[in-house]
C-alpha cells in the first residue's frame, strides 16, 4: 500500500523531468499534484503501522519493508508538508528556475520522503542517498564551491551511517529498524561507543549539527529558494529523524548506562552551542538567505538538545520543535523568495521599508519570525517552553542557561529580518515593489496560518507526537487541545489568548476612540533632532549589530570552517608529495617495483620462520 | 541449434580475426562490422551459458582429451559472469568502430581488439594453468600494441612501459607455473587442488609468490602498478576503458581462483597470500585515491581511481566472506560500465579542445547535455550512489567487511569521501562551471547509443539487483567450495 | 639428480637473473628488449629441464622402446608454446621500439618520460 507511494513519485519525477524542457508549468503541476496527493494520503491513513515487504533475493540478507510507522509517519507529515507548499511556490517562481530543477526537487523530495517511509535499514540507506546526491546537485548548480563542500560532509556522513548500519545488521541480524536500533542500547560499551558515535555523526551531519554545520550556510542559500525550503524544512528534519530514532530506542530500552548519560550530556552541548553559533552568525549577516541559512542551524540545535535529553518531556519538545522549523523556516525562506520575486535583491542593504508594499507577505514575515523567537501564542513558543522545561526537569541548569543566552540572541536576527527588508526606510529603487502573485502567497499564508493554529491549540500536533512516542515505549505528554501540562508548570494556551484578544480588542478601541494621529519624521525620533546631510544613509540596515561585532570579535576569528578547509588543503599537499616518488615515469623503475616486492616478501615470509 | 559451448566463445573471435585478415585488402567497408556482430554473438552465448551454469555448469573437453590430461573450459558461475561481463563492454566499445571507414591501421587495430577479448574470455573460461598463461599472453601482448596505438609519444611509452612490466610478470607466472608442474605432474585446476599438499614448503612458497606478482601486476596493485597511470593517459580512450573494466577484472579473477581452489588444502600457504594480497589491496586503495585528487588531467585522474578500484574489488574478492565477494563482482561490473563511457568522452576532450587539463576546459560539456548526462551517471556509479549498481556493490561490500575487518572497510569508506572530492571537482569542471569554450560538439549516435546503453544497464541492474543474485551466490559456492568445481570440472561431460 | 641436471638449474638462475639484470639497468631500448628475451629463453630452459628423465628417450613410439623410458613429452610442447609467444613478444616489442624512435628521436629509456607522477 505504501510503496504506490513512493511509486507516484517515482513518476511524477520522471514525467516532470521530461515535460520540464518544454513547459515548466506543466511540469510544476505534476509536481504540485504528486506532492498533494501524497499528503493527502498520510492525513487520511494516520499514523498506525503499515507496511509493504519486498524481497531481493539471496543478494541481500533480509528484505526491504517500505511502510510507516508512528514515528516515521510524523516526519513523513513534516516533508509532504513542506514540500506541498515550496511546489505550490515553485509554480510562481517558475520563470527563475530551468528544467533541471524540476528533476533534481522531485528527486530529493522522492529520496526524502523515501526515508521517512523505510522500515528497514537498506532502503532508509538507499533513499538517503539518492535524496543527499539530488540536493547536492542543485547547491553546485547554484555555487559549486558550496556544493563540493556539502558533498563532501554528507560523505562523511553517509559513510558513518552505512558503518554504523553494517554492524547493526550484523550483530541484530535484521535489517528491520525496530530489530536493528536497540542493539545499540544492547551491545557491549566498545561497540556501543562506536554506534553511537557514528549515527551522531551521519545523523548530525544533515541536520546541521555543531561542529559538522559548516556546509549548511553556504549550501541553503545557493539554492532557489522554494528548493531551500524544503531542503532547510525538510531535509535537515531527516537528521533529526535519524537522531529521534536513536535516542527513542536508546531511552524506551531501559538499558541506559553510564555511557549514554555522558552520550546525551555532551550531545545536548552540542545543541546548545550550536544554538549560539548559529545565532550570532545569522545576526552578523549582511544577506537574507545567509541569515536565514545559519538561523536554521540555530534552531536545529533546540532539537539537538531536546532529543539529547532522552526524557519524554525533551523528547516531545524536541519532535515539536522539528514541526515547528519546517514551519517557520521554510516560510522564512519563502518570504525571502517573494521578496527576490519582488525585488530582485536579497542585500540588507538594498532593502528596507517594504511592509506597505507587501502586506500579506510582511503578515507573514511577521507572523514568522515571532513563532521563530519564540513568542506565546505562536507554535515556536510552545516547543521552546517545553524544552525548558525538560532541561529544568533534569537538572540541566548550564545547558539550560546557554540555551537562554541563544535564545535571547536569537531575538536579535530575527529582529534584523523583519526590520531590514520590511521597516524602516526605503530606498528609491524600490518604490515600484509590488505584492507576489497568488500562487507564493496561499503558502505563505498558510504556514503562517498554521504558526498561530497550532500555537494556540498545541493539543493537535502533541496528540500526534504523543501517538509517536507511546509506539515505542515512551510515556506521553500530558497535553490537552489548548494547554500543555509537565511536573513543574502548565501552560495554558486558552487563558492567555483570551486575555491577549480582550487586550487587543481593549486597545483598538481605545486607539479607536481617542488616539490622535501625527506624523512624526524619521529624522527627530533617530537623529535626536540633529539634522543630518542630503545624502545621509538613515537605514540601518547595513551592519546592523556593529556593537555585536565588537563583542564577539576576537570570537569570530576561531573559525570551524577555516580548521576544515586547511585539514582539507594538507591532506592535498601531501598527496601531491607523495605522488612524486613512486610515479617516476621511468619505464625501468616499475621492473624494479616488481623485483623489490618478490624479493620483500621472500624475506618477511622465510625470515618470518613460516 | 547450436549446442552452447565455451569454446564457441573463443573460436568465434578467432575466426572473426582470420575473416578481418583475408577480406581487408578487398573490401574493406564490411570488416569494420565483425567485430561487432562476433562480439554480440559471444554476449548471448556467454548469457546462455551463464543461464546453465547454476545447473548444469557447461565443461567441455578440448580435443577430447579428459582431464586431467586434456586442457577443458569450465562454464561454471563465476566464468560465465565474467565471460559475459567482459562479451558485453567490449560489444560496446566496439561499436564505437562502427563509425568511421577503416583504414589498414583501424583493421589491425579491431583485429588486436578482438584478439585481447578472446585472451580474456579465455582466461575466465579456462582450467588449466598453462592454458592460463596462453590466454594472458594473447590478452596482453595485444594490449600492450593496442596501447601504443595512442597519439604521439605518450601512446609509445605506455605501450613500452606496459610491454615491460607485463611481460617481466609474466615469466615470473610461467616460473611458477613450472615450479608445480615438476613437483606435481599436473596442470590441471582441478586436479591441482588434491595433490597440492605434496608440494615442499619452499617450492610451494616461491610459486605462490612469483604467481601472485605476476598477476597482481597484471591487476594493478601496489606497488606494482606503476605503468597503469601512464597506460591510461597514453592509450587510445577505447582501450583505456578495455584496460580497465576487462583486462584488470579478469587478472584479478585469477588471483581468487587460485587463492580460492587451487591452494585449498594448503592453510598456511593461503594465510601468508590472503594477508599479502589484502595488504597489497589496502595499499592500492590508498594511492591510488590519494594522488588521483592531485591529477589535473582528465584520464590520468580516472586511472587513479580505476587503480583505487581494483584495490577495493580485490579485497572484496579476497576476503572470503559471501556479501563482500558479491558485492566485490557487483563494484567490477558497475566500475566496467561506469569506466567506459567516462574514458572514451575524453575523446571528445582532446578533438575538441586539444587538451585533458581539467583546469583549461571548464565548462566543456556544459553546452553538450547529451554528454553531462552520462559523465554524471557514472560518476554518481562509482561514488556509490542509487539508483546506478555501484550504490548495491558498496553497500553489500561493507555490510560483508564490517564486522570482521573494521578497519579494512573504514579505510575504504574514507576513500569514498576523496573519490566524492576530485569527481566532483571533475564534474563542476567540466559539465557546471562557466569557461570560454563552449563549444557544440557533435555525438556521433552509435557513441551516444554506447554510452546510454552504459547507463541503461547501470540503472536497470541497480533498481533490481536480484537479477544477478543466484549466479553471483553461485560463483562465490563454486570458489569456495573446491569440491564443487572438481565435480564441475572433472564430471560433467560437455560440448 | 645428477650434477649435471644441478648445472642446468644454475644456468637457467644466471640468465633469469642477466635478463633482469639487463632489463633494469641497461638505457637503450633494444638492449632492453634482449635482456627480456634473455629472461624468457632462461624461463623456456627450465621448461626443458624439467622434463628430463634420467636416462631416457625420445617421447616418439618406436618399435622396440616402451613408453616408460621416455621423458616427459608435456614439456616439449610446453616451450614450443612458450618459444612462439616469446617470439611473439618480441616482435611487438620491436615494432614498439620502432615507433618510440620515431616518436623520441632517440633509443635512451630516460629520455621517454613524458607522462610521469
Amino acid at each position: 500500500m505504501v510503496s504506490e507511494l513512493l511509486a507516484i513519485e517515482s513518476l511524477a519525477t520522471i514525467a516532470s523531468a521530461i515535460v520540464a524542457k518544454k513547459s515548466s508549468k506543466v511540469a510544476g503541476i505534476i509536481t504540485l499534484t504528486s506532492s498533494v496527493s501524497i499528503l493527502a494520503y498520510l492525513m487520511i491513513i494516520g499514523p498506525r503501522v503499515l507496511y509493504d515487504v519486498v524481497s531481493l533475493g539471496a543478494i541481500l540478507p533480509g528484505n526491504i519493508v517500505i511502510g510507516l510507522t508512528q514515528v516515521g509517519w510524523y516526519f513523513s507529515f513534516i516533508v509532504a508538508l513542506v514540500m506541498l507548499m515550496a511546489s505550490m511556490f515553485s509554480l510562481e517562481y517558475v520563470k527563475k528556475l530551468n528544467a533541471t530543477y524540476w528533476l533534481l526537487f522531485n528527486l530529493t523530495f522522492l529520496g526524502a520522503i523515501g526515508v521517512t517511509l523505510s522500515i528497514d535499514l537498506v532502503s532508509f540507506f538507499l533513499f538517503w542517498e539518492l535524496m543527499t546526491w539530488s540536493s547536492y546537485l542543485m547547491v553546485a548548480l547554484g555555487d559549486t564551491r558550496a556544493g563540493l563542500k556539502y558533498f563532501l560532509f554528507s560523505i562523511l556522513g553517509s559513510i558513518s551511517l552505512l558503518l554504523a548500519f553494517a554492524l547493526m545488521w550484523r550483530l541484530s541480524g535484521s535489517t528491520i529498524i525496530p530489530k536493528a536500533f536497540p542493539i545499540v542500547a544492547t551491545s557491549s560499551t566498545a561497540i556501543r561507543i562506536q554506534l553511537i558515535m557514528l549515527l551522531t555523526v551521519g545523523f548530525g551531519v544533515k541536520a546541521a549539527m555543531f561542529p559538522i554545520h559548516v556546509w549548511a550556510p553556504e549550501a541553503y542559500p545557493a539554492t532557489p529558494q522554494p528548493f531551500a525550503a524544503l531542503f532547510s524544512g525538510g531535509l535537515a528534519k531527516l537528521g533529526a529523524y535519524g537522531l529521534a530514532l536513536l535516542t527513542m530506542f536508546v531511552s524506551a530500552s531501559k538499558f541506559m548506562m553510564f555511557e549514554d548519560v555522558v552520550w546525551g550530556y555532551v550531545l545536548a552541548w552540542l545543541g546548545a552551542v550550536t544554538i549560539i553559533v548559529g545565532a550570532v552568525l545569522a545576526a552578523l549577516q549582511e544577506n537574507v538567505l545567509k541569515l536565514i541559512a545559519y538561523s536554521s542551524v540555530s534552531q536545529m540545535g533546540y532539537v539537538v538538545v531536546g532529543l539529547a535529553l532522552m526524557t519524554s518531556l525533551g523528547m516531545a519538545s524536541a519532535l515539536y520543535q522539528a514541526l515547528n522549523h519546517a514551519l517557520f523556516g521554510s516560510l522564512m525562506f519563502l518570504i525571502a523568495g517573494a521578496v527576490y520575486l519582488a525585488t530582485g535583491t536579497l542585500n540588507f542593504k538594498d532593502l528596507g521599508g517594504i511592509a506597505d508594499k507587501m502586506p500579506l507577505t510582511y503578515t507573514a514575515a511577521l507572523i514568522a519570525v515571532l513563532s521563530s523567537a519564540g513568542i506565546p501564542l505562536t507554535t515556536g513558543f510552545n516547543s521552546k517552553w517545553m524544552l525548558f522545561e525538560a532541561l529544568i526537569i533534569k537538572n540541566y541548569y548550564l545547558i539550560a542557561s546557554a540555551v537562554f543566552v541563544g535564545s535571547a540572541l536569537g531575538f536579535l536576527y530575527n529582529i534584523k529580518f523583519i526590520y531590514g527588508i520590511f521597516l524602516g526606510q526605503r530606498p528609491k529603487s524600490l518604490e515600484n515593489v509590488n505584492e507576489v502573485g497568488l500562487l507564493a502567497l496561499i503558502p505563505m499564508l498558510t504556514l503562517a496560518f498554521l504558526n498561530l493554529a497550532f500555537g494556540i491549540l498545541p493539543g493537535i500536533p502533541l496528540q500526534y507526537i504523543n501517538t509517536a512516542l507511546t509506539s515505542l515505549g515512551i510515556p506521553s505528554i500530558e497535553a490537552s487541545l489548548t494547554g500543555i501540562y509537565t511536573n513543574i508548570g502548565y501552560w495554558n494556551v486558552l487563558y492567555v489568548s483570551v486575555g491577549f484578544v480582550l487586550a487587543f480588542g481593549l486597545a483598538m478601541v481605545l486607539f479607536i476612540a481617542g488616539g490622535k494621529l501625527r506624523r512624526v519624521s524619521v529624522l527627530e525620533t533617530y537623529m535626536s533632532g540633529f539634522i543630518p546631510p542630503e545624502n545621509y544613509v538613515l537605514r540601518i540596515n547595513y551592519d546592523f549589530y556593529q556593537p555585536l561585532k565588537f563583542v564577539f570579535g576576537r570570537y569570530l576569528r576561531l573559525s570551524v570552517d577555516r580548521a576544515y578547509a586547511w585539514t582539507a588543503s594538507l591532506f592535498v599537499k601531501v598527496a601531491d608529495i607523495i605522488r612524486k616518488p613512486i610515479y617516476l615515469g621511468d619505464a625501468q623503475a616499475y621492473v624494479w617495483y616488481i623485483i623489490a616486492t618478490i624479493i620483500l616478501f621472500f624475506l618477511i615470509f622465510i625470515v618470518g620462520g613460516v | 541449434m547450436v549446442t552452447i559451448v565455451p569454446s564457441l566463445i573463443i573460436a568465434s573471435l578467432l575466426g572473426g580475426a582470420f575473416v578481418m585478415t583475408a577480406v581487408a585488402p578487398f573490401i574493406r567497408r564490411i570488416t569494420k562490422y565483425v567485430p561487432s556482430i562476433v562480439l554480440l554473438f559471444n554476449v548471448l552465448i556467454s548469457l546462455g551459458l551463464l543461464l546453465k551454469s547454476t545447473n548444469e555448469p557447461v565443461v567441455e573437453f578440448i580435443g577430447g582429451w579428459e582431464p586431467p590430461y586434456g586442457i577443458n573450459l569450465v562454464a561454471g558461475p563465476m566464468g560465465s559472469f565474467l565471460a559475459l561481463i567482459i562479451s558485453l563492454i567490449a560489444f560496446l566499445i566496439s561499436l564505437s568502430f562502427l563509425k568511421y571507414e577503416p583504414t589498414i591501421e583501424e583493421v589491425k587495430f579491431m583485429i588486436l581488439f578482438m584478439l585481447s577479448v578472446l585472451g580474456a574470455s579465455g582466461l575466465v573460461l579456462t582450467g588449466d594453468i598453462f592454458n592460463l598463461f596462453v590466454f594472458l599472453e594473447l590478452m596482453t601482448i595485444s594490449a600492450y600494441a593496442l596501447v601504443a596505438y595512442g597519439r604521439g609519444g605518450e601512446g609509445a611509452e605506455a605501450g613500452f612501459k606496459y610491454l615491460l612490466a607485463g611481460s617481466v610478470a609474466a615469466n615470473f607466472y610461467l616460473i611458477s607455473v613450472i615450479l608445480i608442474y615438476a613437483s606435481l605432474g599436473s596442470l590441471n585446476m582441478a586436479d591441482l587442488v588434491t595433490r597440492m599438499t605434496m608440494l615442499k614448503h619452499g617450492v610451494a612458497l616461491a610459486s605462490m609468490l612469483f604467481l601472485v606478482i605476476g598477476f597482481a601486476t597484471e591487476s594493478e596493485l601496489f606497488p606494482l602498478h606503476g605503468w597503469a597511470p601512464d597506460v591510461y593517459t597514453g592509450a587510445p580512450p577505447s582501450i583505456a576503458a578495455l584496460v580497465s573494466g576487462v583486462l584488470v577484472s579478469a587478472s584479478l579473477y585469477v588471483l581468487a581462483r587460485f587463492f580460492y581452489t587451487v591452494f585449498a588444502e594448503l592453510n598456511t600457504l593461503r594465510s601468508e597470500m590472503f594477508a599479502m594480497l589484502m595488504l597489497l589491496g589496502v595499499l592500492t586503495v590508498l594511492f591510488g585515491e590519494t594522488v588521483a585528487l592531485v591529477q589535473r588531467d582528465y584520464r590520468r585522474m580516472l586511472g587513479y581511481s580505476s587503480i583505487g578500484a581494483a584495490g577495493i574489488i580485490l579485497i572484496g574478492l579476497i576476503s572470503e566472506i559471501l556479501y563482500a565477494f558479491i558485492g566485490a563482482l557487483l563494484l567490477i561490473v558497475a566500475h566496467g560500465f561506469a569506466k567506459v563511457p567516462l574514458f572514451m568522452m575524453s575523446k571528445h576532450l582532446e578533438e575538441k579542445y586539444g587538451t585533458r587539463d581539467m583546469e583549461k576546459v571548464k565548462g566543456a560539456f556544459k553546452a553538450n547535455p547529451k554528454l553531462a548526462i552520462p559523465l554524471v551517471a557514472g560518476s554518481l556509479t562509482i561514488l556509490g550512489m542509487p539508483p546506478f549498481l555501484g550504490f548495491w556493490g558498496k553497500l553489500l561490500l561493507i555490510y560483508g567487511l564490517a564486522l570482521k575487518y573494521p578497519i579494512i572497510a573504514l579505510i575504504i569508506l574514507l576513500a569514498s569521501i576523496v573519490e566524492a572530492a576530485y569527481y566532483l571537482r571533475m564534474l563542476h569542471r567540466l559539465v557546471i562551471q562557466d569557461g570560454e569554450l563552449k563549444k557544440q560538439i557533435k555525438i556521433d549516435t552509435v557513441e551516444l547509443v554506447t554510452y546510454y546503453a552504459f547507463l541503461a544497464l547501470l540503472i536497470i541492474l541497480g533498481i533490481l539487483p536480484m537479477l544477478l543474485s543466484p549466479y553471483l551466490a553461485g560463483a562465490f559456492i563454486e570458489l569456495s567450495n573446491p569440491s564443487f568445481y572438481i565435480k564441475v570440472a572433472m564430471g560433467v561431460m560437455g560440448g | 639428480m645428477s650434477d649435471l641436471g644441478t648445472l642446468y638449474y644454475i644456468n637457467v638462475v644466471a640468465m633469469v637473473v642477466i635478463g633482469l639484470y639487463i632489463v633494469l639497468t641497461k638505457r637503450n631500448v633494444l638492449k632492453i628488449l634482449i635482456g627480456l628475451d634473455i629472461l624468457g629463453t632462461g624461463v623456456n630452459l627450465l621448461i626443458v629441464v624439467i622434463g628430463y628423465i634420467e636416462g631416457g628417450t625420445a617421447p616418439i613410439y618406436t618399435a622396440g622402446i616402451s613408453p616408460a623410458k621416455f621423458v616427459d613429452p608435456l614439456p616439449q610442447a610446453l616451450v614450443l608454446t612458450a618459444i612462439v609467444i616469446d617470439a611473439a613478444v618480441l616482435a611487438m616489442a620491436i615494432s614498439i621500439a620502432i615507433r618510440l624512435y620515431k616518436e623520441f628521436g632517440t633509443l635512451d629509456v630516460r629520455k621517454m618520460r613524458l607522462l610521469k607522477w
